[in-house]
């Protein structure tokens, strides 16, 4: 693996390893660090490290033992150690599961995706799909009527269907669904 | 209560007691149902990452990442004696073949460089060349060149010997500086990145600074000062765009995979229409068809044409 390739890996998959490494240490700055640690290590271990299976499925095996081991030396809530446990006990530490990855390089997209859409466009489906809220609220709280936040879902919905169709047939689910 | 809020109340252990069970008997009924919960169960999980989804500075972090993984100097004293003495044998070749060098008077051509892919030329007066691939560079004479494609010239000082690429449209000739050339039978484009270059175009000279260039044609030399997408682009080897404006987008695009661009004429340059996208090592045709899903970009490709028609965001 030369720099090149080495940007590339962290241009696609930092963000989507930090977010994955919150949910198991929970603050995002500690993330960060544990992510930047890992990707030093992976470049430093390049020429020595056997990778059997993709980089990216290293690399996230290495975050999450690396998180794991970081909320071990730190005192921890009980909701972080309850997780911590949870995922000790969902799966082997040396293996990291392919869905695991792909909903996280999947939230990354759909994030990137609801970035694009117009302003009010993008604040309305986040309101609706994931804050849950129903068009009457969206539209009480932002003082236009339901009409509007229709329309406004209709467009963003027919944007992220063109953006992410091709790429992700699960998307269909979460918009259709929801 | 709609069939999707009573399963949802389920998955996340909101039942009431009397629901659970009409629930457990409903999953239990067909294969269906259970896929049914199994992707509601699935999506839900997903709206609770993204709920909590943070964004990063990704450029603030590769910084650190970077220094981290750059090598450290350290002494070493057994190693630096090893170095001194190749160095010591190294300038004593040079000064025996310099010797030999100035005594020759039959200085022809020295070196072809051929760009199959792009690569990167550090030439013995210190000077860096990025050559682009399918483009060609012939040494003629020491700090003397003909260039025919695309290379970017980063020039050692040597006020004793100009530097100088000669294109099919003119000539080019410098100190000490930085700048691109894009040259083919139909046009050369010069910029000048930093310093100043003196431009010999049909018998007249032209000099541009830095952030000038000059478009060179059959009968016609153009120069200018508007700000332009740096044209050096195209030797680094990733397109990122984090929210940029969808013009400045395909500008862009097309000086890295030395297009002309063509707009509409019809068409408002919406800067509104923001981008945010990477493209590594990627094919032209890739991605134009990724900016026509991001903006619905309707365009043309042909003969090193791109032809904006219309776009939407």
């Amino acid at each position: 693996m030369d720099k090149s390739d080495f940007r590339l890996l962290f241009d696609q998959h930092y963000r989507p390893l930090c977010n994955y490494a919150y949910r198991i240490v929970g603050d995002m700055d500690e993330a960060e660090d544990v992510v930047q640690e890992v990707f030093v290590k992976f470049w430093s271990q390049r020429t020595v490290i056997q990778i059997n299976n993709s980089p990216a499925k290293y690399i996230y095996s290495m975050v999450r033992n690396q998180a794991l081991s970081f909320i071990r030396r730190t005192s921890v809530d009980s909701k972080i150690k309850e997780n911590m446990l949870n995922l000790q006990a969902g799966v082997a530490l040396d293996e990291m599961d392919d869905e695991e990855i792909e909903k996280y390089i999947l939230m990354d997209k759909i994030y990137n995706s609801i970035r694009q859409l117009p302003p009010k466009c993008g604040e309305i489906f986040i309101m609706s799909k994931v804050n849950g809220l129903t068009y009457t609220q969206i539209a009480e709280s932002l003082n236009i009527s339901v009409k509007t936040v229709e329309n406004q879902m209709s467009k963003a919905l027919k944007l992220l269907r063109n953006m992410l169709a091709n790429k992700m047939p699960i998307l269909f689910l979460f918009i259709m669904w929801f | 209560m709609s069939l999707k809020s009573k399963l949802l109340k389920f998955i996340l252990g909101e039942e009431h007691a009397n629901e659970k069970s009409v629930l457990n008997k409903w999953k239990d009924e067909a294969q269906a149902n259970l896929d049914e919960l199994k992707n509601i169960a699935q999506n839900q999980a997903m709206i609770d990452i993204l709920k909590d989804y943070k964004d990063v500075d990704n450029e603030r972090a590769w910084a650190k990442i970077e220094q981290a993984v750059s090598p450290t100097k350290m002494f070493d004293f057994a190693r630096l004696s090893k170095i001194a003495a190749v160095l010591v044998l190294l300038l004593g070749a040079i000064w025996s073949f310099s010797l030999f060098y100035q005594n020759r008077t039959d200085f022809e051509t020295l070196v072809a460089y051929h760009g199959s892919q792009q690569s990167k030329i550090d030439y013995r007066d210190g000077s860096v060349i990025d050559l682009d691939k399918t483009s060609e560079l012939k040494e003629l004479a020491f700090r003397e060149f003909n260039l025919s494609g695309r290379a970017y010239f980063s020039v050692a000082k040597d006020p004793e010997n100009k530097f100088v690429v000669h294109t099919v449209h003119g000539d080019v000739e410098v100190l000490g500086t930085e700048f691109n050339i894009s040259s083919n039978n139909v046009e050369t484009v010069v910029y000048v990145k930093s310093g100043k270059v003196r431009v010999v175009h049909e018998g007249k000279a032209h000099i541009l600074n830095t952030d000038e260039h000059i478009l060179l044609q059959n009968g016609k030399a153009v120069k200018s000062d508007d700000p332009m997408v740096t044209p050096d682009i195209w030797k680094y080897y990733t397109l990122k765009f984090e929210n940029h404006s969808l013009h400045h987008v395909l500008e862009t695009i097309a000086i890295y995979y030395n297009l002309k661009i063509d707009w509409n004429s019809n068409l408002h340059k919406d800067d509104a229409c923001k981008i945010n996208t990477i493209f590594h090592n990627t094919s032209i045709d890739a991605v134009l068809k990724e900016m026509e899903v991001l903006a619905q970009i309707k365009y043309e490709l042909k003969d090193n044409k791109l032809i904006i028609h219309d776009y939407k965001c």
